[in-house]
């Protein structure tokens, strides 16, 4: 019995770890967006509220649209430091929409990476900003989520036992969030050929040819889509951390290219590095939480999946 | 809608066929009311001349049609000025039929268009040219352009931008444009040869339906005479997909920038901010700006995203391009995007310096306005400035200045500017051996003046 209770001991240290760098990546995360809305000021958000209504937008007079978006970044920066204090659904829910709205307001101002498909349509094209930002999305959503169930189904250690679905959730998010950044990379998104060719200038004092800069993009999107791949059909933690790795050097590259003026950017992007740790932990969690389900009794033989 | 003139361009006397053009010319039906209105769906449309090579020899002649079609070509003939017949030769009779080298239907499945590039070369510098677009029998009404000079005469430009919604301003300004250029030829002021679009022409770049709308649009930039206005286009961010490439026709796949020159003396170097700027397109710049630089006396820059924005963030072209115009001496670069009025003061190492480069536009043929950002250095009145109204600027060039003038929607000047013409050292390229020894030598007494 001892040993079970080490074992559920564990299990939720791990699962607070995840929950953690989940925490971690929602706030800073908010923070990003607090300054892109507040104190650049310039968004997507901004361009639709601003927009004429016969474009899609909202017809908002430019100082209604300011204002607004200057409150939608304000509250974000408060949810973020209490998602960090003291999680609850309620942020965690306000944050998850701010960026489903952000990502739609750059499908409806077309200012997000304009995927060259024709086969998809032009509607599922447009749509495409929701696929690159859905591990920001996600992590919020799945943040409240937890917040949410975990004030409804509490376990004795204080957290739901459980955590099979956010694992999946985050999973899948990650998995579109690095297809969808693949494909932009496949594409030869113009500003990930500058980020390369920027950063090697900078800090490699290397001259790349922007041909060269266009191969590696290819052989980038390849990897992106097949550890995509890789992160929904098997379970290898190598794949999560090399994500982690990934995610952590592509957010850096932004101000490593452009210089720290840019650091939102990379605060933006704090879910990409974040979230595949989490979900390290969450499914190192699941796996001692499904031992201890499975075999709640001591000395038992342990199971196949260990 | 048949226009009065309307029959096939037969070989004559070109004595004769002057009197005739220009009895032609004073009657023909005001183009704009024509095409759009029919209902046969071969009947040619949207006509656009567009300058992307050698506009004193070359232009891009294109149309549209709602359904395929089977023979596509532009008929086109050299008008003689009246008094000038004597002064030309036989062999300056210029009347041919070309056949239109590209067609195929827009990609996009949101409307059915199909495309028709007639690019025609070999014109005569400085010279007007009718033209009928025809496809299938289907003629459009009888226009006209004129190429640009080849001697150094005062010519201007309209440099505009951001045309992508507001569709009712959009037409007003395509309307004002078209009395603009009128004027200029009517009062013998340097004519407006084209106009210089600075991106965002609609607001989803990969919609057929709204290309064509801007199409339709844009035929009310033709005069009442039938003068055709030439575009001279870069692309915007809300420009994206392949369909640029295709109105403005640009190989598949091609990035869009270009420089031509609208006069012996000036240079237009059109960049594109939507594909990669720090790679080849900024060595290609370097390049043309040291190739440009000596041989032009204005040297002028195009593109959508703005170095120096009266509202939203730089773009990339504060770190890649600007450097590359303060080392050349580019005269004027023209940016789009920020929907204002904006003419900031020359800067030079992200300071106001007499020498520098001024930075006018941000797009204003149709876009809802925003309210600029006065407080920004390089914004500060009186050196520089800005307002918000729907405008088209104007830039006539001359031997001793570069004027500008921004004519806003109801046809009032909002702003007027005057460049002088840089001294003769800070048009020199180090180590070029192509100006005159003694110009040379002049530059090289001449203090770095303030222009």
């Amino acid at each position: 019995m001892a040993e079970t209770s080490a074992e559920a001991t564990r299990a939720d240290a791990v699962r607070q770890r995840a929950v953690w760098a989940l925490r971690l990546a929602v706030a800073a995360a908010a923070v990003g967006v607090w300054r892109w809305l507040c104190q650049l000021g310039e968004s997507p958000l901004l361009e639709w509220l601003h927009s004429p209504r016969d474009v899609g937008g909202w017809g908002m007079g430019e100082g209604v649209a300011i204002a607004a978006q200057s409150a939608v970044g304000w509250i974000c920066l408060g949810c973020g430091g209490w998602c960090l204090l003291q999680p609850h659904w309620l942020p965690a829910a306000w944050l998850a929409a701010v960026q489903v709205v952000l990502a739609w307001a750059m499908t409806e101002t077309d200012s997000g990476f304009p995927v060259s498909a024709q086969w998809l349509g032009p509607a599922t094209r447009r749509a495409f900003p929701l696929l690159t930002n859905s591990l920001r999305i996600a992590a919020p959503a799945v943040l409240a989520w937890w917040a949410w169930r975990r004030g409804r189904q509490a376990t004795d250690h204080g957290l739901p036992v459980r955590s099979r679905g956010f694992e999946a959730v985050l999973r899948w998010a990650l998995a579109v969030t690095f297809a969808a950044h693949g494909v932009e990379a496949l594409q030869h998104n113009p500003v990930f050929v500058d980020l390369l060719l920027d950063f090697a200038r900078r800090w490699l004092r290397f001259d790349m040819p922007e041909q060269s800069a266009r191969w590696l993009l290819t052989a980038i999107g390849v990897m992106d889509v097949a550890v995509a791949v890789l992160c929904v059909t098997t379970r290898w933690r190598g794949v999560l951390l090399w994500m982690a790795a990934w995610g952590l050097v592509t957010a850096l590259s932004r101000v490593a290219a452009n210089g720290w003026f840019w650091w939102h950017d990379v605060a933006v992007r704090a879910p990409h590095f974040a979230v595949p740790l989490a979900i390290a932990w969450l499914a190192d969690a699941v796996e001692l939480s499904d031992e201890i389900l499975a075999d709640p009794t001591p000395g038992a033989p342990r199971a196949a999946s260990r | 809608m048949q226009p009065a003139d309307s029959r096939p361009l037969r070989h004559c006397n070109h004595r004769r066929a002057a009197a005739v053009l220009l009895v032609a010319a004073a009657f023909v039906p005001v183009a704009s009311c024509a095409a759009t209105e029919s209902s046969d769906p071969l009947t040619p449309r949207h006509w656009r001349c567009v300058w992307t090579e050698d506009p004193a020899t070359a232009a891009l002649l294109s149309w549209s049609t709602t359904e395929a079609g089977q023979r596509h070509a532009v008929h086109l003939k050299r008008i003689v000025p009246a008094g000038a017949e004597a002064e030309l030769s036989a062999d300056s009779v210029d009347e041919r039929t070309i056949a239109a080298q590209r067609n195929g239907r827009h990609t996009g499945d949101s409307a059915k268009l199909f495309y028709h590039h007639a690019r025609v070369d070999q014109l005569a510098p400085g010279a007007t040219y009718q033209v009928v677009f025809e496809t299938d029998g289907r003629r459009s009404p009888t226009m006209h352009f004129t190429t640009a000079p080849d001697d150094d005469r005062p010519i201007a430009l309209l440099f505009g931008a951001d045309s992508r919604s507001g569709i009712s301003e959009r037409q007003q300004m395509n309307r004002l444009m078209a009395r603009m250029v009128a004027e200029s030829y009517a009062a013998e002021r340097p004519p407006i040869l084209a106009l210089a679009h600075g991106g965002d022409f609609v607001y989803d770049g990969s919609d057929v339906a709204l290309w064509s709308q801007w199409l339709d649009d844009h035929e009310q930039t033709v005069g009442a005479d039938g003068r055709l206005l030439p575009i001279i286009p870069a692309r915007g961010n809300h420009d994206h997909s392949g369909v640029f490439n295709e109105v403005f026709g640009f190989p598949e796949g091609d990035r869009n920038y270009y420089a031509v020159n609208v006069g012996p003396q000036v240079r237009l170097v059109t960049l594109n901010t939507e594909t990669s700027v720090a790679g080849d397109q900024t060595k290609w710049l370097a390049a043309e700006l040291e190739s440009a630089r000596p041989h032009n006396r204005w040297l002028v820059a195009q593109y959508h995203r703005p170095a120096f924005p009266a509202v939203k963030l730089p773009g990339r072209a504060l770190v890649h391009w600007v450097p590359l115009f303060e080392q050349f001496n580019v005269d004027l670069v023209c940016e789009g995007d920020g929907h204002n009025i904006k003419r900031t003061p020359p800067v030079r190492a992200n300071k106001i310096d007499p020498t520098g480069v001024p930075y006018i536009g941000e797009g204003g043929l149709g876009v809802g306005q925003r309210a600029p950002k006065p407080e920004r250095w390089y914004l500060k009145s009186p050196d520089a400035k800005v307002g918000q109204d729907h405008h088209v600027q104007l830039l006539q060039f001359d031997r001793d200045q570069l004027s500008y003038r921004v004519v806003l929607m109801s046809g009032e000047t909002f702003d007027e500017h005057a460049w002088p013409v840089r001294p003769a050292a800070q048009r020199l390229v180090p180590g070029d051996e192509t100006l005159a020894p003694a110009a040379r030598a002049a530059a090289a007494a001449q203090p770095q003046t303030p222009r």
